[in-house]
């Protein structure tokens, strides 16, 4: 089974967590601190954008 | 079953006939070939407590009462190694040469009645299952009382083939436990131990039964009568589950500690033997069948009905029906019941001979397709036929009418009757045409969300007046399109509600839901308008509570929104001019039918 470590966000409180979730996981979430179901993916920074001044973020040939 | 497609009334189903390698027609049950049979496996239907040959009778009331071999243990047929069952068989009902076939049967409607698997108790290590001989599951129990069982009803244990005289049972192994994954209750196992314990009492007056249990749930008609009788017996209820189980290794006895919480205090019961009253899960085959039929599960993994109350025995899937186990854990008599009531609509429907549909479904404007399939895609009935370079149509007989395609369609080529994109969007202007400022703005689907809003009501539970409602059939029928419209209007906060993810009254559907919200909280956060101003909840039915108190936050969350906020959302989130000749699309038609073959 492929896993990959997400990180969510909720959309009512704000908390931040991480998970470990398993590919085509079938899965009711909420927040552990508030309980609500607004829980966002959110997605992984490329790495080139995490730099400062980190260009297009599209690599050396972008 | 290995396919089935097709719709009510008229289902094509692909059916495995698996290999006898005896002919049925033939043998006589003379049982001659087991008698030469050099393999010797453990027998499953004795939980292996005895063997069988190769070549066997799959329990005594098997029918057709014939021999069958099984491959898989035979020494082989191609080239035959042994082949002395063939040589003894008088009859010649010996056939090395049998295959598989698949047969394709039509049908108008289907029982699903798969059954159960029981607990591997092999995991709760504290109870040492496979370190312990005289540690046996109930199952194992019942073969061994049974007259047609391993030791022809003379009831010992296995280390050393002598009668136990202190046997205590272990209620809840495997159920009403979230740490094992196992939360729900398997509902047979304590009249199953009450059973047991007066069938004890009555064999062998002169055993001791102790009975360790956290509750006891004897609800069904006469079983607290039958409860009171086996404490009348003698058998001795302790309440309170063991944390640990040794073994002498000189007399094979196992010491039971428990806390007895009855009266607080901490015992130890020396046993000569332990049943562990195993619980009840779905079968293995559980997920092949759901894929196959295009079924829900709840949580604990059993297949979820239609409605709880009103269609006890109905898949979502129309024309599918449940009986038993597979719906969830209930005993014989409520499986009987379960079974005749889908026979009995299932027969319903078949004697008709006609159906009615939902008025609400889904038409594909020839015209505006693009032959793309998305919608084919996301039909969590796979109601929608499409193929690579086709127009996708509906077929009215299976379509529920949740509108999952009619959200994702982005070429308008979907209407869904009676909730038409044109009539949600009017009901969204309206709403927000004065003062919108002032209003939450809320999708509800119709069978929870919504649901859960009027139990709010009638609950007298007070909540906010700022709120106003648009309800949907699905929570998955609320377009990108409409939430984005809703903050055109003005208006400050959005809320999209369904029903909980095991409750989805339209299989998964809601999970579509899911991706758009995501879609949305992007798309949002692009145009730099908070994406908190859109929220996602799940409401049931019941949840009146929930409903107020989200009600209550998206308020709070209302008034945090400035109107400077509004006006930029208005702006930002205006729809750009479309190019001249060209559909507004993210990817040409043609990418995305691609894209979507691989999905379907």
């Amino acid at each position: 089974m492929t896993t990959t470590l997400v990180k969510f966000r909720c959309m009512a409180c704000g908390h931040e967590y991480q998970e470990i979730v398993e590919k085509g996981e079938d899965k009711e979430r909420a927040c552990g601190r508030c309980r609500s179901n607004s829980i966002r993916r959110l997605k992984p920074k490329p790495a080139a954008a995490a730099k400062k001044g980190g260009g297009n973020g599209r690599g050396p040939s972008g | 079953m290995e396919e089935v497609s097709g719709y009510i009334g008229n289902f094509t189903t692909k059916i495995r006939k698996k290999a006898r390698y005896v002919d049925p027609g033939v043998c006589n049950a003379c049982g001659e070939c087991a008698k030469v049979c050099p393999v010797s496996m453990p027998d499953e239907f004795q939980t292996g407590l005895s063997s069988r040959k190769a070549v066997y009778i799959p329990f005594p009331q098997a029918v057709p009462c014939s021999y069958i071999l099984n491959m898989e243990d035979c020494l082989g047929n191609n080239p035959i190694a042994c082949g002395k069952c063939a040589d003894v068989c008088e009859k010649s009902a010996i056939d090395f040469d049998d295959r598989d076939e698949i047969l394709t049967r039509e049908v108008g409607a289907i029982i699903v009645a798969i059954g159960l698997d029981v607990y591997d108790p092999a995991e709760m290590d504290e109870y040492g299952y496979t370190r312990f001989d005289n540690v046996i599951t109930s199952m194992e129990f019942e073969r061994l009382i049974c007259a047609a069982g391993p030791t022809a009803g003379h009831f010992v244990r296995p280390s050393d083939q002598v009668r136990p005289k202190r046997i205590g049972f272990i209620q809840c192994v495997g159920s009403r436990n979230p740490k094992i994954g196992r939360p729900y209750c398997s509902n047979i196992c304590c009249m199953n131990t009450i059973k047991d314990t007066l069938l004890l009492a009555d064999h062998y007056p002169d055993t001791e039964n102790y009975v360790f249990y956290q509750d006891i749930r004897a609800f069904g008609k006469s079983f607290e009568d039958m409860f009171q009788r086996s404490k009348e017996s003698g058998a001795r209820y302790i309440r309170g589950l063991p944390g640990d189980i040794e073994e002498d290794p000189g007399t094979r006895n196992l010491t039971v500690t428990v806390e007895n919480t009855t009266r607080g205090q901490l015992e130890r019961h020396e046993l000569d033997m332990v049943v562990l009253s195993v619980g009840v899960q779905p079968p293995k085959s559980m997920d092949k069948i759901a894929g196959m039929l295009t079924l829900s599960r709840t949580s604990d993994g059993f297949l979820m009905e239609s409605h709880p109350k009103l269609k006890p025995v109905d898949a979502p899937t129309r024309g599918v029906f449940f009986a038993g186990f597979c719906e969830g854990p209930k005993d014989i008599k409520d499986s009987v019941c379960q079974a005749g009531a889908a026979a009995s609509r299932a027969g319903a429907l078949l004697n008709a001979g006609a159906i009615k549909i939902e008025a609400i479904t889904s038409v594909i404007d020839e015209e505006a397709c693009t032959k793309c399939g998305l919608c084919a895609a996301v039909c969590p009935y796979g109601a929608i036929t499409w193929s690579k370079g086709n127009v996708a149509s509906v077929v009215d007989a299976a379509c529920a009418g949740c509108g999952s395609c009619g959200a994702t369609c982005k070429f308008g080529a979907i209407t869904m009757r009676h909730f038409t994109d044109d009539q949600l969007i009017a009901q969204v202007r309206a709403i927000l045409a004065k003062d919108p400022q002032d209003k939450v703005f809320a999708f509800a689907c119709n069978w929870c969300s919504y649901a859960g809003g009027d139990m709010a009501g009638i609950s007298r539970i007070s909540y906010p007046a700022s709120n106003r409602v648009v309800r949907t059939m699905c929570s998955a029928r609320v377009s990108e399109e409409m939430v984005l419209e809703a903050f055109r209007c003005g208006a400050p906060v959005v809320l999209v509600s369904g029903c909980h993810y095991a409750d989805c009254h339209y299989i998964n559907a809601n999970r579509q839901t899911v991706e758009r919200v995501q879609r949305l909280w992007d798309k949002l956060e692009r145009a730099g308008v908070r994406p908190e101003r859109l929220q996602l909840e799940w409401i049931s039915a019941a949840e009146g509570q929930k409903f107020a108190a989200v009600m209550k936050r998206m308020e709070e969350l209302r008034q945090t929104v400035t109107n400077e906020e509004i006006e930029h959302a208005r702006e930002a989130l205006k729809p750009k001019p479309k190019k001249s000749g060209k559909r507004k699309a993210t990817a040409p038609p043609e990418k995305a039918a691609e894209r979507t073959e691989a999905l379907v």
